[in-house]
């Protein structure tokens, strides 16, 4: 692993219009509760499936979002029907879209079977 | 301005008195700061203030995304140190790199702060030991260093050592020294007086215990007053 100073440089000296209106610097947009620009986010429990956190201004619309929140607080047998309703692919590309080593390790075994 | 929290040993309290000179200034005299966890060993800054697992201060020389911003509360906020402590356990950056990554920040941040609406007011907490020529540097951009030390600052416990503390010294803009005993009241700038930990190890929690002694607020004062110009933090 290199640190890429010209890129790093590149995403200090941008101006935060430039992020808002295209020019993406990551390939896949996370839920906005754990991709924060500037005050955008609230500090809170390390729980990242709890109760939406107060103050953040996640966009509570995020199908992705909100699907995820269901699952994981449904009852663990409706969860289950749910999830065997759904496109395994569908979900694969809402975990994809969270920034988390865990998720990733998780999603690497999922795609394996 | 940029202000720089270091020191030579371990657990000496940087974390502590960034949390503490961070809550004095945005609660008590409402003047906003925006903290780095720039303690690339163990981030317990982003920890100490709950803040969730995010991109860091890192993360745009890592993997070229902007980095998140908590808003901790009003006029607080912080750049978490989570994706910096993990890539120096899994990866093998040299020292100077995450310096270079550091230094490339401070010479950006009045741009990264304008752009984003962020307080020009910046407390960076770091790892110990950083290197003197590293601080050298950063010192020539207008970095405040406060150094911070335990007992072992006066109490000589070998010639090495008690060089090793004269250069940080030297270097430093205010030096502190924490959990002081008799002894160091008289002898050094700024001390902070041991208070009781509280039960809640919630960084406001901890902030206002060390604030709660008279004496360490006058510190804490001092320190804000030293580093700041009173356009940024003067009192309200």
């Amino acid at each position: 692993m290199i640190l890429n100073f010209k890129k790093g440089t590149q995403i200090l000296g941008k101006k935060i219009a430039d992020l808002d209106t295209g020019e993406p610097t990551q390939p896949a947009a996370q839920p906005a509760a754990l991709q924060p620009t500037p005050a955008l986010a609230t500090s809170a429990s390390a729980h990242a499936f709890e109760a939406p956190q107060p103050g953040a201004s996640a966009p509570s619309e995020d199908w992705g979002e909100l699907l995820v929140r269901l699952l994981a607080s449904a009852p663990e047998d409706v969860a289950q029907k749910l999830v065997g309703c759904l496109d395994k692919e569908v979900l694969i590309k809402v975990l994809e879209r969270w920034s988390n080593p865990y998720l990733k390790v998780a999603l690497m075994l999922i795609t394996k079977t | 301005m940029i202000v720089i929290i270091t020191s030579l040993d371990g657990g000496v309290g940087k974390t502590t008195l960034t949390a503490a000179m961070a809550y004095h200034a945005a609660v008590n005299k409402r003047q906003p700061v925006l903290l780095i966890d720039a303690d690339w060993e163990k981030a317990e800054l982003s920890q100490l203030l709950r803040a969730e697992y995010a991109p860091g201060w890192l993360s745009p020389f890592l993997r070229g995304e902007e980095p998140a911003v908590y808003k901790i509360r009003d006029g607080l906020f912080l750049i978490p140190g989570y994706d910096a402590a993990e890539a120096y356990q899994l990866y093998d950056f040299s020292i100077a790199e995450l310096e270079r990554a550091l230094e490339t920040w401070v010479e950006n941040m009045p741009a990264f702060a304008a752009s984003r609406g962020l307080p020009p007011a910046v407390i960076i907490d770091t790892t110990p030991t950083l290197r003197l020529s590293f601080l050298t540097r950063l010192k020539e951009r207008g970095v405040k260093t406060i150094f911070i030390a335990d007992v072992r600052a006066v109490s000589r416990v070998s010639d090495i050592k008690a060089e090793q503390y004269a250069a940080y010294f030297k270097l430093a803009d205010a030096v502190v020294v924490n959990n002081t005993s008799f002894f160091t009241r008289n002898t050094a700038p700024y001390t902070i007086r041991r208070i009781s930990t509280p039960k809640d190890l919630h960084w406001e929690a901890v902030a206002k215990n060390i604030l709660r002694n008279r004496h360490n607020k006058k510190t804490i004062e001092a320190l804000l007053d030293k580093v700041y110009p009173t356009s940024l933090l003067g009192p309200t």
